[in-house]
């Protein structure tokens, strides 16, 4: 079976990184970096030139400080 | 001017390469550093809340939403294969300096203090608007407008090609490649292919 192809921003980005290091967010890749990567947020951002908030998931949610509350 | 023999060099380079991941957990990417400047001069400081999080708190905001996106089930799947050994997220954020565009200007000004020590201590050093050999002569007929006006041209073709390629011969043609990706391959193959097609060309048509 023929290889997907992978994002062309994987070895700048910066989430990539942090995916590969937490095996419960493998979904992200598999669902963006992997496969359709140009509906990735962040690859959007780079592939007009603007800089990509380090907090922005592929589906455009920019992540925030979790409240104390939220903390575990 | 002499030169050290060629794998004394890629000695060197690979010694650098190593010493920025030991000392910075990153690969070494010149045109990235550049590109974070220039970005910072265009688009101003970030703006968003959340930019300053850490990669443990990255992570675990990141799991929250991935639940939100995909449902609990996807947190089950299983662990992907990877090559690389396991890292701890603590180990990163402890290790992991802070890139600023202060550790960016340092890292380029670094650039030009070590090419000046080099012409230094080689006795090279001097000032030029020409690159040495027969052809850039010949295609600039001697007019020093020439000369400008092509290494103009030329930096600029390889800033576009590096932007189009997301990354420069160091980002990947030394940290791809050596990490076997594809996509650094292929850019890898393309910028020295063409480089050697372009100077075959060029050498026989002038």
């Amino acid at each position: 079976m023929p290889r997907r192809p992978e994002c062309p921003n994987t070895l700048s980005c910066e989430m990539y990184d942090l995916l590969k290091l937490a095996g419960t967010l493998a979904i992200w890749k598999t669902n963006y970096c992997t496969s359709d990567f140009e509906r990735c947020e962040r690859h959007k951002l780079s592939s007009s030139g603007r800089p990509v908030p380090r907090n922005l998931l592929p589906n455009g949610v920019l992540l925030r400080h979790l409240s104390k509350g939220e903390r575990t | 001017m002499s030169y050290l023999p060629w794998y004394v060099g890629g000695v060197g380079i690979a010694a650098v390469m190593v010493a920025h991941w030991l000392s910075l957990r990153r690969m070494m990417a010149v045109s990235g550093r550049y590109t974070a400047l220039v970005n910072r001069l265009r688009f101003g400081p970030p703006k968003d809340e959340g930019q300053d999080l850490s990669a443990e708190e990255l992570i675990r905001a990141m799991r929250e939403a991935t639940e939100a996106a995909f449902g609990a089930s996807a947190m089950d799947l299983p662990e992907p294969e990877s090559s690389r050994p396991p890292v701890s997220i603590r180990s990163v954020d402890r290790d992991n300096v802070p890139q600023t565009p202060g550790t960016h200007l340092l890292f380029l000004g670094a650039l030009v203090v070590g090419g000046l020590l080099s012409a230094l201590l080689g006795g090279g050093l001097g000032v030029t608007s020409s690159l040495h050999g027969e052809l850039f002569a010949r295609v600039a007929q001697g007019s020093p407008l020439g000369k400008a006006a092509l290494l103009l041209g030329g930096g600029v073709l390889v800033g576009a090609g590096t932007r189009m390629a997301g990354g420069c011969t160091s980002g990947h043609g030394l940290c791809g490649v050596s990490r076997s990706q594809k996509g650094s391959l292929l850019s890898t193959l393309g910028f020295f292919g063409a480089g050697v097609a372009a100077s075959l060309l060029l050498g026989r048509l002038l």
